[in-house]
């Protein structure tokens, strides 16, 4: 054997596991090191992931630079506003350098997914290694500007590590537009970002500040505003989600909030004081069998008996600010058995089905491709449906089994569901496992 | 977005490589320049990988494209660069993995020996499944996509320092576990 073989034999990795590791690296990953200085070391803004392409190099580029005056303020700030001279002029695709001055310049970029969404909180939800505590209103003052637009008002909160140490502070600014708000970042360390550059970003010079700001239109309509700066020690971000219609309007918000901030005395010993008021219990512990089903509130709804011919690979329980379960997994060659148990959580509630809302459960009703078959809010419930246990049947559990034509794969029975005992819920995710033997294993809780 | 790329691969619709490219593009890019280290070779990669695509789907029909695109990327990178005449190797992500499991599993490039690629794929799976989840965050993060120890560790959100001896440890385990497992290392 040799090391080679090791490396590729990873790619039999958990087809599940391989994703929650891209995930995890998209969503806290630095800059890519082809033709990269940065190096990032904070944690992660946001889940886009995007592309910027050189604009002085690629002879792809679509748009040219189109530059984004910054007006006066229609609504004044707290004291008098600085004028700031307009833009004049659109680069041609020949000109490589940017103009610098006293302008800020929107620069157009692509992005890795075609549709961006920001799930700032549901990235960090789903971290093993951060929670997050609201800001108080003191600690909420500290990082608020002393002059600000009338129509600015902020909320915020800290991200910390495991071990309460401060990681960032995310406010959100709202701007002219009532449905439209900023997201900013506050740290002491360069951010993290979901997206892989493959050269230098262009950045340009506004009141001698250095920012590199991006503006992404998607074809369903949505626009994203992004940019990033270094004002008084601070790394900040800064990121908007608007609308094509509202793009003039989002542009000179995000830019006057940018100004705000510049001309703020935000500091490194402000992000000193934040402190978490309590640090959570987080832990992803290995347990044997007999830990786990003599494990409280989860143990009784543990897998009763292991599949004939299955090995255990592993039972964990596990707890962050967020979420808590018992889970085992055992294998047969390809073949899988998945058990989790948890707490019904209040998400978990929309995909409560009965026996009787067989549209919400019943595979038969949906070939494949099922991302056309299903109708888009049926989705996540016939995805992973919750039966009540007092309805469980043969019926109701078959109606979930389907066979998969991937090869290289387990040739048997797939599954996946959940099932709700007062408050416990125990999913399954099966391949591979006979369908009437699960339905033995959930029964025999009732006996 | 997925099934529907591999519903155009399924009716030989070439619009499916159009949007590969552009949906999977530069993330394929990414993996492919991790192990060769160099950007013309890795957009030819990523151009294999697509034509990879298109030939083996169908039959295939893969749940996840992005991780089937990132396996094909990977295993097109990983001969692209055994195959390399260049004496000389930039010291890319790849490579240096390699010397890390090297260190610890005998490096045996000249003598194939004999034995079960398969049992040696599901004996690694097993071991995989053992580990807590910020270890096999942290392996897979440096030993299948290949980003460099500090990429990981900034992920991982622990210091290098913590991420190598993390990395030792379990190179240690997964020598052990192989041990175990009958290989004869």
């Amino acid at each position: 054997m040799n090391t080679r073989q090791i490396l590729q034999a990873l790619d039999v990795a958990d087809e599940d596991l391989l994703q929650e590791v891209d995930r995890i690296r998209c969503t806290k990953h630095k800059r890519s090191s082809i033709g990269y200085k940065w190096l990032a070391a904070a944690a992660c803004l946001c889940v886009l992931c995007i592309s910027v392409w050189a604009l002085a190099n690629s002879s792809q580029r679509d748009t040219p630079l189109i530059e984004t005056q910054i007006l006066a303020p229609s609504v004044p700030l707290n004291e008098e506003p600085s004028l700031v001279p307009s833009a004049s002029f659109i680069p041609t695709e020949s000109e490589s350098v940017l103009p610098t001055g006293e302008i800020m310049l929107f620069h157009p970029w692509s992005p890795f997914y075609n549709e961006a969404t920001m799930a700032l909180d549901g990235a960090l939800r789903q971290d093993l290694f951060l929670f997050s505590t609201e800001l108080t209103k003191e600690e909420l003052l500290s990082f608020t500007p002393s002059k600000k637009p009338e129509w600015m008002s902020l909320k915020g909160y800290g991200v910390f590590l495991g071990d309460g140490t401060l990681r960032q502070i995310y406010l959100t600014a709202s701007t002219s537009l009532p449905e439209t708000s900023v997201t900013i970042s506050i740290g002491e360390q360069e951010p993290f970002y979901c997206y892989v550059l493959p050269e230098d970003p262009q950045t340009s010079c506004y009141n001698g500040v250095e920012y590199t700001l991006t503006r992404y239109t998607a074809p369903n309509g949505s626009a994203e505003l992004f940019g990033e700066a270094k004002f008084n020690g601070c790394f900040y971000t800064f990121s908007l989600h608007g609308t094509q219609d509202t793009l003039a309007q989002n542009e000179e918000d995000f830019a006057l909030i940018l100004q705000t901030f510049a001309e703020s005395d935000i500091r490194p010993e402000d992000l000193a004081t934040v402190q978490p008021r309590e640090i959570p219990e987080i832990f992803d512990s290995p347990m044997t069998y007999k830990e786990a089903v003599d494990l409280a509130l989860y143990g009784s709804y543990f897998l009763p008996e292991i599949p004939a011919g299955f090995t255990e690979e592993s039972i964990r329980h596990h707890q962050d600010p967020y979420t808590a379960y018992l889970s085992g997994l055992w294998t047969r060659g390809y073949d899988e058995l998945h058990w989790k148990v948890s707490v019904l959580a209040e998400a978990d509630k929309q995909r409560l089905v009965h026996a009787e809302d067989t549209e919400r459960y019943d595979l038969s009703l949906y070939p494949i491709p099922r991302a056309d078959s299903v109708p888009k809010e049926l989705r996540e419930v016939v995805d992973n449906p919750i039966f009540y246990a007092e309805e469980l049947s043969p019926d109701l559990i078959w109606a979930r089994a389907y066979k998969s034509g991937e090869q290289g794969d387990s040739n048997g029975w797939r599954m996946t569901f959940s099932v709700l005992y007062g408050d416990m819920v125990i999913e399954v995710r099966s391949k591979g496992v006979d369908p009437d033997w699960i339905y033995e294993q959930l029964v025999s809780f009732f006996s | 977005m997925d099934e529907k790329i591999v519903s155009l691969f399924w009716d030989r619709d070439e619009e499916a490589i159009k949007q590969t490219e552009q949906v999977y593009g530069t993330y394929l890019q990414k993996i492919a320049y991790n192990i060769l280290s160099d950007r013309e070779d890795s957009k030819e990669c990523v151009n294999d990988a697509c034509l990879a695509a298109w030939r083996s789907i169908p039959p295939h029909r893969p749940k996840v494209l992005r991780s089937y695109l990132a396996k094909l990327t990977r295993q097109i990178a990983i001969d692209r660069l055994r195959n390399r005449k260049s004496v000389k190797r930039k010291a890319s992500a790849y490579s240096l993995s390699l010397s890390e499991l090297s260190d610890t599993f005998s490096c045996r490039d000249s003598v194939e020996e004999a034995f079960s690629a398969e049992l040696l794929r599901q004996a690694i799976r097993r071991f995989l499944h053992t580990l807590p989840k910020e270890t096999q965050i942290a392996f897979l993060g440096r030993y299948y996509y290949f980003d460099s120890l500090k990429e990981v560790a900034a992920y991982c959100g622990m210091k290098e320092s913590k991420l190598k001896s993390l990395l030792y440890r379990t190179r240690q385990g997964l020598k052990n576990h192989l041990i175990k497992e009958g290989f004869d290392l």
